[in-house]
């Protein structure tokens, strides 16, 4: 049965029993429901109308402007267009790596050893700090001075300096390099407790056939795994468009504005900066929007090559 | 039993009489700060603990200091609190986001207190007092924590090499730093570099400007960006880059002050502020600290920028709330209270009054090079007048287009300068 | 004999030697930032900032420590909020995500599919944007002046739900059937059988969710206006002292407290997860 989508049965005639079912069932979801109208559609609506004007937050509603915020932000003013550049290149960067990274990690530390669950803990243990720490210790890594442990560490191997953070091409990277460390704990943990899941006659049945572990992964495990991997690339595609505080403590946008991000971009406009609040509503609803669209073709495009038990 | 009774209603009574008495409840100022860690955090707390333990009791009013964030976070909660309806009392505004909420409708004009205190205003230097809101009478702000910008060096490096008189100007500045500049002769590696200036635009770049007659911009103007003023500053700015004893800024773990104190950098101007803690850092390090004016273009006529924050008071409050706040700000602006913070951290006394301070003139004695930025107030000009809603949109856009310029040089000054027209074209 | 047998346990396991140093490597790069933020906190101030860095302190210090301690700024206060919001999280969101996954995941109803797309597209909309909306929500309601703000916007877990529904549908549905036909009501259902059956299901997502709502900085950042609501993230920047040019020892102190009762609660909670997957792996 998928996993995304649900088994409606058709609906049968209305008794008393089933309409106190349905009411009951409603019962249960309603609390979740509330929530999300309150905290996260009732906001988009908002945006939606901060979006047509331009003020600050005293007076959000100054000057009308219409659809012009919008033109602004896509057409005139390339500074929307740059974050959003910039976060397109992180998540291309970080997406397939993460990913492809925490599968090999998962399927590497499979079986129940003492090695493997100490290693399991140990590569969890950087998902548990805050970003604004992990940012702290990651740049004083990559300070551009000798003193920082990257740039002292290339020297061994005899190239010069560099200063990571301070140069377009290396300070996303960076930024990526910290939240992979940060991350695949995470989603090892999520692809492990996916593989304890897959029987084990399946495994045995390919040891029976002589397949070499190579091609297991790639024939056996990987189709099995199909619904988390899929799962697995729609949230850290969303959530990876998303980027903001690592990014921030990081670089702080980067030398110029080459790793300001989407959120940044709407944070700064929200509250660094006067008489902005317009165009953040604006990036607001144009961030929501791509991230339908890349969900939604996820789901058509990607859904038919997952594989279902 | 009747007579317990009676007794007991009676006392009853008397206390409920004499609380009524005693429960006058104090009024509560509520002051919001951006001074949130170190020397800076103690004075603050200092300042309301004495307010509160003297006129404090006299006149039934307590203060709670809360630190909020730095100056763009001050503005925008400050702003977000009318609609919660828990406005501060007391809030520092940085000297141009002062004039945002005035704009807002969020602040009093004081005006009618100082007249009614019969409170001195004139103490106050004419360049830190006249900002925006602060014309025609009317007195929407009061200068708190200012400061000016200087030129700090490593004097110990200074006089190994034989230099031994501080720049005036800016060429000398430029013959100062290229010779204390040191390079490795064996590895070409740089030991400590000659100079650095981050990218501060409006008061360190800034201050070149005005020293060029020019400003960053007001009300709606950005004259640097035609005048040539901006095309100069930059073209020195990255020339000292390209002739290599000019670090390029970045962001990163250790500050100016730190790389000064630990001989990695032989110079740099940034903030009188800085003194508070370079004079001990680089005392623990075994160098002499020299401190000279911020370099001008001509020493006939000086200018710099004032950088640092105001205090105001907020509409949103009772009659007898915003009363007390005015007591407490001027607590704030005695001399004795500005002397002891200007002791304390490295911010600038902002009043003339405040030489004949006992406690100032023993400071400024044994530490001559806090008398310089206080000196400068003389020829110093705030960026905050005339008034300009998008002042802050523009500054941020002109930074950013200035660090991608100093920090990777694919684009010349004069692309930068065509990009800072364009990406303000709607504002301007 | 003995002999033979250790030699044919050595053996035996000698394919796995390369892949264990190897694991031993990675695991080394993965712990240094911790190694170095735990070592710096126990440095003074002048050894933290120096050139080059020392990755032993040569003077072993509680200089970083004491001063927090000693610090006017409460410690306790922030600690103290930081779990008390942390809690009220992790309960509000079982409160609202168990029932939900439940139905989801068992029961049939009228409009299932439009409340599970309303779920679904929940996880499209970006947290950042959502702020000020949401602090002028709390602000009329007057709620800002409490811990409120920090808790009840984060009342439901979608990724939470998804994952629940998942664990609840592996459950059989006969178990459920002949509970029902022992007239066991709904409340029973869930927490005598679909709970104990997903409990590792469980136990990951509130964990996940005491490492986020432990660990978020910029929620608090927006949400409150006072030293009395603050959490312990936003500890950090008072003990900076940036004036100074930010005292690393303490900074690094303040994050190895921050993040100490996290890597405890891990240590503890992670073994039962262990034992629950290997558990459900033997079928």
């Amino acid at each position: 049965m998928s996993d995304l989508t649900l088994n409606t049965k058709p609906a049968r005639r209305l008794t008393r029993k089933s309409v106190a079912n349905n009411l009951f069932s409603w019962a249960l979801v309603l609390p979740a429901i509330l929530f999300l109208a309150v905290f996260t559609f009732y906001p988009l609506v908002n945006l939606i109308q901060l979006s047509l004007y331009r003020g600050n937050i005293t007076n959000p509603y100054k000057t009308f402007r219409g659809i012009e915020n919008y033109i602004d932000i896509l057409v005139k003013r390339p500074q929307f267009m740059t974050t959003l550049k910039n976060t397109a290149l992180y998540v291309v960067m970080y997406v397939p790596i993460c990913l492809s990274l925490s599968l090999i990690f998962s399927v590497w530390l499979q079986k129940a050893r003492k090695m493997n669950n100490f290693a399991q803990t140990c590569f969890f243990a950087p998902h548990l700090v805050a970003t604004i720490s992990s940012a702290f210790m990651w740049s004083w890594i990559f300070s551009p001075e000798s003193s920082g442990i990257a740039n002292g560490l290339i020297r061994l191997f005899g190239f010069n300096t560099h200063n990571w953070l301070g140069s377009s091409a290396t300070a996303m990277v960076c930024v990526m390099i910290m939240n992979t460390w940060a991350s695949i704990g995470h989603h090892a943990l999520i692809f492990l407790s996916a593989l304890k899941s897959i029987p084990g006659e399946v495994y045995e049945a390919a040891e029976l056939d002589s397949s070499s572990s190579i091609k297991t992964f790639f024939k056996i495990t990987l189709p099995m795994l199909s619904p988390q991997i899929f799962l697995m690339l729609i949230t850290m595609t969303t959530n990876s468009f998303k980027i903001f505080e690592s990014v921030r403590q990081m670089t702080g946008g980067g030398p110029g504005i080459s790793t300001k991000t989407v959120c940044m971009f709407i944070y700064d406009n929200a509250f660094e900066t006067n008489n902005t609040l317009g165009l953040a509503g604006a990036a607001s609803i144009v961030l929501t929007i791509i991230l339908m669209l890349i969900t939604l073709l996820d789901f058509k495009g990607l859904e038919k090559k997952v594989h279902y038990q | 039993m009747k007579k317990l009774v009676a007794l007991m209603m009676a006392l009853l009574m008397v206390a409920s009489m004499a609380s009524f008495a005693v429960a006058d409840e104090p009024t509560k100022v509520i002051f919001w700060h951006s001074r949130g860690s170190g020397a800076n955090y103690e004075v603050t707390k200092e300042a309301v603990d004495t307010f509160n333990a003297t006129i404090g009791v006299e006149k039934n009013i307590v203060v709670e200091e809360v630190y909020i964030g730095g100056y763009g976070t001050l503005q925008t909660k400050t702003q977000m609190a009318k609609q919660s309806g828990e406005q501060p009392t007391v809030a520092v505004t940085s000297g141009v986001r002062n004039a945002i909420l005035m704009d807002d409708g969020l602040t009093v004009d004081l005006a009618p207190y100082i007249a009614a205190s019969n409170w001195d205003t004139s103490r106050f230097f004419d360049g830190i007092f006249y900002t925006a809101g602060n014309e025609d009478g009317a007195v929407y702000s009061l200068p708190y924590i200012r400061s000016t910008p200087l030129f700090f060096y490593n004097k110990t490096l200074a006089d190994s090499k034989g230099l031994t008189e501080a720049p005036r100007t800016i060429a000398e500045m430029e013959a100062f730093c290229s010779k204390l500049h040191t390079v490795d002769a064996a590895t070409g590696e740089v030991l400590t570099y000659g100079f650095e200036m981050t990218n501060d635009i409006c008061y360190l770049q800034g201050s070149m400007l005005y020293q060029l007659g020019s400003s960053l911009g007001g009300g709606g103007e950005a004259s640097c960006l035609t005048d040539g003023a901006m095309k100069k500053v930059l073209s020195d700015w990255t020339r000292w880059m390209d002739e290599g004893w000019c670090r390029v800024p970045t962001a990163e773990a250790l500050g100016t002050s730190e790389r000064l104190s630990q001989g990695m950098l032989g110079a740099f101007v940034g903030s009188c502020s800085s003194l508070g803690n370079l004079v001990p850092a680089c005392k623990d390090n075994n160098i002499e600290l020299g401190v000279a004016y911020f370099p001008v273009y001509d020493a006939a006529a000086p200018a710099c920028s004032i950088g640092g924050g105001c205090i105001v008071l907020l509409k949103d409050n009772t009659d007898a709330v915003k009363q007390a706040g005015w007591e407490f700000m001027m607590y704030l602006l005695s001399d004795e209270r500005i002397a002891a913070e200007a002791i304390a951290t490295g911010y600038l006394p902002s009043t003339k009054t405040v030489v004949d301070n006992a406690d100032m003139q023993a400071y400024w004695a044994e530490n001559p090079g806090f008398k310089l930025a206080y000196d400068q107030l003389a020829w110093g000009t705030t960026e905050e007048s005339p008034f300009w809603v998008d002042l802050t949109e523009y500054k941020t856009n002109v930074q950013n287009i200035v660090g991608e310029l100093v920090t990777e040089r694919k684009i010349t000054v004069d692309e930068a300068i065509q990009r800072m027209l364009e990406d303000n074209a709607h504002i301007l | 004999m003995q002999q033979l047998q250790l030699k044919r346990r050595f053996v035996n396991y000698l394919p796995n030697l390369f892949s264990d140093l190897l694991k031993i490597a990675c695991v080394l790069v993965f712990i240094f930032p911790f190694y170095w933020m735990i070592i710096t906190s126990f440095k003074t101030y002048g050894e933290a900032i120096q050139v080059p860095p020392t990755l032993w302190p040569k003077n072993f210090t509680l200089e970083a420590y004491h001063n927090i301690f000693s610090m006017s700024i409460s410690f306790w206060q922030y600690a103290q909020n930081s779990i008390i919001v942390t809690a009220g999280v992790i309960i509000l969101q079982c409160l609202i995500m168990i029932p939900a996954a439940y139905a989801f995941a068992k029961r049939q109803f009228v409009g299932k599919g439009i409340a599970w797309a309303v779920v679904i597209s929940a996880l499209m909309i970006p947290g950042t944007c959502t702020y000020v909306p949401i602090y002028m929500v709390m602000a009329k309601a007057g709620l800002i002046p409490s811990l409120w703000p920090q808790i009840i916007p984060h009342g439901c877990n979608v990724f939470g739900i998804f994952m629940l529904r998942q664990a609840f549908k592996q459950v059989p549905d006969e178990l459920l059937e002949s509970a029902r036909l022992d007239s066991a009501t709904e409340a029973q259902i869930v927490l005598r059988i679909m709970l104990p059956m997903a409990k590792a299901a469980l136990i990951t997502i509130c964990l996940f969710s005491f490492i986020g709502t432990w660990n978020s900085y910029f929620w608090p950042l927006v949400m409150t206006n006072n030293d009395k609501y603050r959490p312990l993230t936003m500890y950090i920047e008072r003990v900076q002292d940036a004036d100074v040019g930010n005292k690393w020892n303490q900074v690094m102190a303040a994050n190895v407290l921050l993040v100490g009762p996290v890597l405890l609660i891990y240590l503890f909670a992670s073994q039962k997860i262990i034992r629950a997957f290997t558990y459900n792996g033997v079928k």
